[in-house]
This record gives C-alpha cells, sequence and structure tokens, in this order.
C-alpha cells in the first residue's frame, strides 16, 4: 500500500493535480492499486476416468477407462490412432473449459469426464457429463484424494461442491474464473488499433483460455513458443506474467487503457478537425462579410456626412415658403393675362363690329330705295333724287347726317389703337405669365430637391444603424465559432493517463519506486523516499 | 381663353351687320322657286326660305363658332369626312370662337333675335321681301324671298366689302350643315348641347368652346391613332 499510496502522489506531482483527481481517474477506469499477492502456481494431475460409449467399427460399444498420473513425469505410448493425444485433448477439455483439438467423433463417444488434480497443493476434482458432445452438468469438488474418487457420479465422504454448472458456456465461465482465482492470474488486456481511421481502438482481454497455452506448449513444429497464438504479443506477455514481473497484467491495462484514450483523443481530434474545418469556413465567411460590412460603413461615411435633418427642414421651410410666394405670383400673372387676354377680344370684337358695320352699312346705303319697309309702297323717283340733292331720306324724309364719314374714322381709329395696345398688354403679359411658371418651376425643383436631401439623410442614417447592426450580428458570429472547442474535453484524462503508463513503465524497470522489490522492503535502497 | 360671359353684354352687332348675315344665309340655304313660282311669291323672287325658326338657327351657327365646330366634328364623327375635322381644327386653335361669337338670347323655340329691323334693311332696296302664311292674327309661317337683285348684291359681297367674306364663307358652310334640314330639325341638334337646352328664356345661351376644344382634341387623338382613311 505504501508503493500504490506513493504512486498516486508521484501521479499528482506530475500533472499537478490534487491526488483526489488522481483518484477519481484511477476508480473511473476501474484501475486497482492494490498490489497482488504473488503465489506459488502448480497444477499436478492424479486421475483421468473416461466413460461412454465408443461408435465406429473399430472395437464398438461402451467404454470406461481410468488414467493415473503418479508424480513426475508420465509417458503416454501407443500406436498411431490409439487416442494418445486424445487423452490430452479431454483434459483440455476440463480444464481449459472449451475444446481445442478434440476430434469431433471422440467427443461423440464421451458420457462422463472425471478429473482429479493437485491445485496449489489442494486435491480438487473436476466432473462433466455429456451427451451429444454438449456438457450436460459439470461441477467443481474439494475433499481427499479418496472422497474425489468415490465421487464420480455423485458427491460422497467428506467432498465439497465448489461449483457447478449446466452446459458448455457456463462450464467455460465456471472453470476460467476458479482457475484464475486460485492461480492468481489477472486478465491481460491489450489495445488493438482500429481498423476506421475515424473509430477508436478497442481494448481485447484475454483471460484463462490464454494462459492455459502455457500448460500445454506447443509442438515443437509450431514457431508459438508460449501460449497457443502469437496475435497480441501474447507470448512475451505470458512470459511477464509466469516470470512474475511486477504489476505485469496491471502495466498491460493501464497501457492499453492510455492507448485507448490516445486513440479516442485521435479520433476526436480527426472529428474535431473536420468540425473545425467547417467552422473555419464559416468563421472565413463570417470575417469576409464582415469586412464586406466594415467597408461600406466606411463608405456609406465617406460619401455621405448625413446632413442636419435639423438644417435641412429649415431650408424645406424656407424653400416652401419661395414656393408658395411663387405660386402666388403664377396665379395673379395668369389673372391678369385672362384679364388682358378678355381685353383684347373685348377690343378685337369691337374693331370688327364697327369694319363690319361700316361695310354693310356701306353696301345697303349704296343701294336705291325700292319700297317702304314698313307698307311696302314704291319709293317714288321724286323722293330719290330729293334723297341725292337735298340729303333727305327717301323713305322718311328725314335730313341725314353728313360727318357720319369722319366720324367713322376717327371711331376706328381709336378702336385700332385700343386694339393694339391690348394686344401688346396681352402679349407682355403672356410673357410675365410663363416667367412666372418658370419661376415656381424653379422654386419647386428646389423644394422637391431639399425634400430628396432629406430622404436621402434619413437613408443614410437608417442604413448606418442597420450596417453596424448586421456588425455587431457577425461579430458575435465570429467569436461563437471561435469559441466552439467542445472537443477538448478529454484532454485531461489522457494526461493523467500518460502519467500513469510513465509511473508504471518506471516501475517496471525499477528505476521508480522501491515498493515492489524485496530488497527495498527494508527501506535502505529506497532513492525517493517513495517508501517512507 | 376668355369665357363667352366676359366678351360682354346687350346688343354686340349693328342691323347692317345682322341684315348682312341674314342675306347670304338666304342666298345660301333658300331653295330655287319651282317653275311656274306659286301665286304668293312676288314677281322678281328666284328663291324661298321656309320659317323663321330654320333661319334664326341657321344664323345661331353662323353667330356662335364653337356651336358650328362641335355640330362639324359630330359630322366627322359620323360622316369621316377629314375636312370636316380640319374646319373644326381651325375654328377652335384659333381664338374665333372667342372674337366671331355674338350669343343669342334663348326663347320659347330656341335661339332668337329680334329680325324686323334687319329685314326691313333687306326690304327696302328690295333684296328680300318676306310673306306670312295664314291669317293677320295667327302666322303660321314666315317665308322670306329672294329676289334678284337680293341674289346679285350677295354674290358681289366678297368683292364689293371684303370686311364681310368671312360671313360669306361661314354662311356657306352652315347651309352645307343644315342640309335642307326644317327648322325645327336644326333646333332639336341644338338642342343637344346643355348650354342651349338649359339657358332660361331670355338670357344668353352660354358657349361651348372648352368642351368643344375639348372634344376635338379626343377626336384628333382617335383620327391619329387609326391613321389616314
Amino acid at each position: 500500500m505504501i508503493g500504490s499510496t506513493s504512486l498516486v502522489e508521484r501521479v499528482a506531482t506530475g500533472v499537478s493535480c490534487p491526488r483526489e483527481a488522481v483518484e477519481q481517474v484511477f476508480n473511473d477506469f476501474g484501475l486497482n492499486l492494490t498490489t497482488s499477492n504473488r503465489r506459488h502456481r502448480s497444477l499436478r494431475l492424479d486421475r483421468l476416468r473416461l466413460r461412454g460409449e465408443k461408435a465406429g467399427e473399430v472395437e464398438p460399444g461402451p467404454f470406461d477407462e481410468t488414467f493415473e498420473f503418479a508424480l513426475g513425469v508420465t509417458v503416454i505410448a501407443a500406436d498411431n490412432f490409439r487416442g494418445k493425444t486424445s487423452i490430452l485433448e479431454v483434459l483440455t477439455l476440463v480444464l481449459r473449459g472449451e475444446p481445442r483439438g478434440l476430434q469431433p467423433d471422440v467427443l461423440s463417444w464421451l458420457e462422463e469426464v472425471s478429473l482429479d488434480v493437485h491445485l496449489n497443493g489442494l486435491p480438487i476434482g473436476f466432473r462433466i457429463s455429456l451427451k451429444a458432445s454438449e456438457i450436460t452438468a459439470g461441477r467443481i469438488l474439494a475433499g481427499t484424494i479418496e472422497d474425489l474418487e468415490a465421487s464420480d457420479d455423485s458427491i460422497a465422504g467428506g467432498a465439497i461442491e465448489l461449483a457447478n454448472a449446466r452446459g458448455n458456456d457456463e462450464w467455460g465461465e465456471q472453470i476460467a474464473s476458479f482457475m484464475m482465482t486460485q492461480l492468481g492470474l489477472e486478465e491481460m488486456q491489450v489495445f488493438n488499433r482500429a481498423r476506421a481511421e475515424d473509430e477508436a481502438g478497442i481494448i481485447k482481454s484475454h483471460g484463462w483460455p490464454s494462459y492455459f497455452g502455457v500448460l500445454y506448449p506447443p509442438s515443437g513444429a509450431d514457431t508459438v513458443l508460449l501460449g497457443s497464438t502469437a496475435g497480441d504479443q501474447l507470448p512475451v506477455r505470458l512470459m511477464q506474467v509466469f516470470l512474475d514481473m511486477p504489476e505485469a497484467t496491471r502495466s498491460m491495462r493501464v497501457r492499453a487503457l492510455a492507448q485507448r484514450l490516445e486513440s479516442e483523443f485521435k479520433a476526436e481530434q480527426r472529428r474535431g478537425r473536420d468540425a473545425y474545418g467547417a467552422i473555419a469556413k464559416q468563421l472565413q465567411d463570417a470575417t469576409l462579410r464582415r469586412a464586406d460590412a466594415e467597408a461600406r460603413l466606411q463608405a456609406l461615411s465617406d460619401q455621405a456626412p448625413a446632413e442636419s435633418l435639423e438644417e435641412l427642414a429649415q431650408l424645406a421651410s424656407a424653400a416652401g415658403k419661395r414656393v408658395v410666394a411663387a405660386g402666388q405670383a403664377a396665379e395673379a400673372a395668369a389673372a391678369a393675362f385672362v384679364e388682358a387676354q378678355v381685353a383684347r377680344v373685348a377690343d378685337e370684337k369691337a374693331l370688327n363690329g364697327l369694319r363690319e358695320s361700316k361695310a354693310a352699312s356701306a353696301l345697303f346705303q349704296g343701294l336705291d330705295p325700292q319700297s317702304c319697309p314698313r307698307c311696302e309702297t314704291a319709293i317714288s323717283a321724286e323722293r330719290r333724287s330729293r334723297e341725292h340733292d337735298e340729303h333727305h331720306c327717301a323713305v322718311c324724309a328725314t335730313a341725314l347726317r353728313i360727318d357720319d364719314e369722319d366720324d367713322y374714322a376717327e371711331r376706328e381709329d381709336e378702336a385700332v389703337h385700343a386694339l393694339t395696345a391690348t394686344r401688346a398688354a396681352e402679349k407682355a403679359l403672356d410673357a410675365a405669365r410663363s416667367k412666372a411658371l418658370v419661376d415656381l418651376d424653379v422654386a419647386q425643383k428646389g423644394l422637391d430637391s431639399i425634400g430628396a436631401r432629406i430622404g436621402r439623410a434619413q437613408a443614410v442614417r437608417q442604413m448606418s444603424e442597420r450596417t453596424e447592426a448586421e456588425h455587431e450580428l457577425l461579430v458575435g458570429l465570429v467569436l461563437n465559432s471561435t469559441l466552439g472547442w467542445y472537443w477538448a474535453d478529454p484532454i485531461a484524462a489522457l494526461v493523467i493517463a500518460g502519467f500513469a503508463v510513465k509511473e508504471g513503465r518506471d516501475a517496471w524497470r525499477g528505476d521508480a519506486c522501491c515498493a515492489p522489490t524485496a530488497s527495498a522492503v527494508d527501506g535502505d535502497d529506497c532513492t525517493d523516499n517513495c517508501c517512507r | 381663353m376668355a369665357s363667352f360671359e366676359q366678351v360682354g353684354d346687350g346688343r354686340t352687332t349693328s342691323v347692317y351687320q345682322d341684315a348682312v348675315r341674314l342675306l347670304l344665309l338666304i342666298d345660301a340655304a333658300a331653295e330655287s322657286l319651282p317653275d311656274p313660282p306659286p301665286a304668293e311669291a312676288p314677281v322678281d323672287a328666284v328663291a324661298v326660305l321656309h320659317s323663321q325658326v330654320l333661319l334664326q338657327k341657321l344664323d345661331f351657327w353662323l353667330r356662335n363658332p364653337d356651336y358650328l365646330a362641335d355640330e362639324l366634328i359630330s359630322r366627322f364623327e359620323r360622316d369621316g369626312n377629314a375636312e370636316d375635322l380640319e374646319l373644326a381644327r381651325d375654328i377652335l386653335e384659333s381664338d374665333e370662337p372667342e372674337v366671331r361669337s355674338y350669343q343669342m338670347l334663348r326663347f320659347l323655340f330656341g335661339a332668337y333675335e329680334p329680325l324686323d329691323e334687319a329685314l326691313s334693311v333687306l326690304r327696302t332696296p328690295g333684296l328680300v321681301i318676306r310673306r306670312k302664311q295664314g291669317s293677320a292674327g295667327k302666322v303660321r309661317q314666315h317665308d322670306y324671298y329672294l329676289t334678284a337683285s337680293g341674289r346679285t348684291v350677295a354674290r358681289a359681297v366678297v368683292d364689293t366689302a371684303p370686311a364681310l367674306s368671312y360671313y360669306v364663307e361661314r354662311s356657306a358652310l352652315v347651309a352645307d350643315l343644315a342640309a335642307g334640314r326644317r327648322g325645327s330639325a336644326l333646333r332639336d341638334i341644338q338642342y343637344l348641347q346643355p348650354e342651349y337646352a338649359d339657358a332660361a328664356l331670355g338670357t344668353r345661351i352660354a358657349g361651348i368652346a372648352d368642351r368643344a376644344r375639348h372634344r376635338l382634341e379626343e377626336a384628333l387623338a382617335s383620327a391619329g391613332s387609326e391613321g389616314p382613311q
């Protein structure tokens, strides 16, 4: 326990975190730091009894054979096809929990198998019943050799049942658990790389069947020296275990865990990189848009220093007054023009009337009167000559006026003058009216342009506000994207696991804490004070 | 353009002007006398215009160029003769409706102006002789006989009194527009104008120059869009 405590402390110091945190990580990952007791491991065969019925043509029928194994080396000698290997394979079936190289027909002959052994010096009996190549019942017994011998079919004497099983799988589990416990072994954990890039690797556990390979060495022709397979570096690992290297299985477990964590981390990193790629793209887009928004904002503030709405309102008020004044002037000019036009038409009409009347009058006056318009009596020649000579009307005898001609000329002259004057006035007022209309148009355009400037000023203002808002939005987006490093969480655990591995290795090499070595127990050789 | 109301009220023509218009209208619109002439016809009569109503209605068109132009537009729309539209255009695009108009009074049978004075001017030199049909107390119709000297004088007006040539030209157009219809038929046409029909008895019939000008624009636009016929 001293060594364990010291290890936790050293890891805590190494990763600069409280030892509670280190213990929590060890707990989370199921790492038990108590050192397992090294023990003497031994397995000696005593007796094997096989019962069943042989099928086939060569010596068919029931069989019941018992093989006794004395201390020392046992040699099994016989001709070929006599069942030498079958003895070894039946031992394997019982002790390994599952068959390995047993001939299927031999397996099918078996009905009862009894095996007694000394396990770490204690007598242990294994009993399995089979039917049609399947284990139907299995028991693990303890007792004296004699009791066990009597308990082939049912428990006899002082024998006790330590475990029982029904079926192949259950027997395999029971025997594995029993043997591992009795022999003080732990599962060897090995990390296997993932096949796909974006997956984490897996931790594979090797239990009792792998250890059994050590009990049943391969044949001389096999390249595997220890155990039954060269995969997962099992021969070396088995050797480490059976050479009793300190913390061998624990070191394997920590290493596998560390590899697994690293693999998870890398897979996560790859996923993170992919995610980061997307985020980076987003970030780039957002940055571009932000630059664009800033440019637009800059352009807006450069090009249109928004005019003061107050000043514009004053200008608009003044322009409005000008429009009203121009409108009134135009109205007055139009009214004056209409008046002049009316006067000109009246004058023209008067002159026309005068001229037409004169012409008509002259026309009719020039004709001789023929009859009285009233009674239609013919006008006499006398009356006509009287009118001609004495200027008395041939019809009614009234004296005719002779100044008509001069009077008419004067009146025509006046009418012509009047018309000339009103024509000139009309023309002048027409020009004045046109000018007033132009003035009004100019004033109106001035007002309109101020209206447009007000509109632009407002638009610029609103545009600036909107662009600023967009800018803020983009900045927010960029920050969110930048801070989205959610995948970094596993780092802390990895750091701790890494240290644990390193410390485990140091311990293995013996250049770390002295606790596991026998000489260090005294405390004199402890170089790092971890034992005190 | 100034409106008619502004041009002035009261009598705006002299009796000689009236006499010239009537002579020219009778000359242009009178029917030739049959052969042999009717018994009531004066000895030297050559043509006759029946009814005072007809004479008044012809005179109304002569004295109101806006109504005349409006009727020309109507005839253009009915007959499609482009000359009518051109004539209406000449009238309405000038200030003739204002300068040449002499509004008439609205009386029981439409536009009316007392004719006696002007007719006496024509009677004295023996140009036009009026005969009344019916009894002395109840006149049914006035017939206006144009004498040979009346025709001679009328046809010589362009030369003898150029200042009056406007009426020579217009009275021929008016007679053409009337196209031999009776006075009541012309009155019905003239009554179609609300200004004419709605005028109170004894008041002057208002002009329609603005409306006629608007109508001209539409007719011109319509004729322009349809292209030359």
